[in-house]
């Protein structure tokens, strides 16, 4: 489900079904790797919007971590941990975090609950068909780690 | 010889006055009778229908195909891509929509390896049968729902509005 008025509404009616959080974590940076970061970012919203769309009654698609490039890893765990409680005290037993943002891979360990870490593709290059087919490849490796994510009863 | 004219001069004015009058009056009553009839004269919408794959191509096993059509949003036209199960059961075409009845997720066919012969919701576990009816037992309360089709000519058409089967 979406992060939007239409779609609330039913998640209150059905929470108990929806127990994982979908939340991207998008760098920014206005520098020298600027670029880089729009890019990941639109691939990383593309992505989401399609796990949304294959997995919306089990899982709420909240707005997007957004942090500055420079941001310390110390910090954004304290943030990301601020989220965790935030999740768990309403019910949510998974969180599934989705970043093209290499930094991430090295504190997957202290991150509360599933990190998808993708290698950013050129997607934006591609004519919406070719485009289509990626995001499609994409969630075809996507749903089995959900899915085993989904198998630990108690994930966080 | 004035009097060899057969229109006199008052008759010609009246002809010239009436026939200007008239061509002034259609100018403005026909374009209202013409929105008045409109939805009488626009095309037939039956012709809504998507050609999505070939007949030839379809096995009695479920197969996803792409249905790309255009949405018309009144000020703009989105292009709209949806995917479909279409398998054959005996003659017939079944087409069935991928969302899951429960709450909306994708279904996959076979993709639950306890029941290869079944559509699968990864979310909830809902299962369907091939001719999209839920499983009982399993979260959904309902059939998938289903595409209308029409064969022209070897290929499958459907319509953009998937309905409940019941």
């Amino acid at each position: 489900m979406q992060w939007q008025t239409a779609d609330i509404d039913t998640y209150q009616q059905s929470q108990s079904y929806v127990d994982t959080a979908l939340i991207p974590l998008l760098s920014v940076s206005l520098g020298e790797e600027m670029k880089s970061a729009v890019a990941m970012g639109e691939y990383i919203s593309l992505i989401s919007m399609e796990m949304e769309k294959q997995f919306r009654g089990r899982v709420l698609q909240l707005p997007p971590l957004v942090y500055p490039q420079n941001e310390s890893q110390e910090t954004l765990l304290q943030h990301v941990d601020a989220w965790a409680d935030e999740l768990k005290s309403n019910g949510k037993n998974h969180i599934i975090w989705v970043t093209a943002d290499p930094s991430w891979k090295k504190v997957e360990n202290d991150l509360p609950g599933l990190l998808l870490w993708l290698p950013h593709l050129p997607i934006e290059h591609m004519d919406k068909k070719l485009q289509q087919k990626t995001l499609n490849d994409q969630m075809k490796e996507i749903l089995p780690q959900v899915m085993k994510e989904w198998q630990q009863e108690k994930g966080l | 010889m004035e009097k060899d004219h057969n229109v006199s001069r008052r008759q010609f004015l009246t002809y010239a006055l009436l026939g200007t009058g008239g061509f002034m009056a259609a100018g403005v009553i026909m374009p209202m009778v013409r929105f008045g009839v409109d939805p009488i004269l626009q095309a037939d919408a039956e012709d809504d229908m998507v050609d999505v794959a070939a007949v030839d191509d379809l096995t009695d096993v479920p197969q996803a195909f792409d249905m790309e059509y255009e949405q018309d949003h009144g000020w703009h036209v989105e292009q709209v891509t949806e995917t479909v199960w279409i398998h054959m059961e005996g003659d017939e075409v079944v087409a069935l929509s991928p969302t899951c009845t429960h709450l909306g997720c994708t279904v996959n066919w076979g993709t639950d390896p306890d029941n290869p012969e079944q559509f699968f919701c990864p979310c909830h576990f809902g299962r369907f049968e091939r001719d999209g009816t839920n499983v009982q037992g399993t979260p959904p309360t309902e059939p998938l729902h289903r595409y209308e089709h029409e064969v022209r000519d070897g290929r499958v058409f459907l319509g953009t509005n998937p309905s409940p089967q019941i």
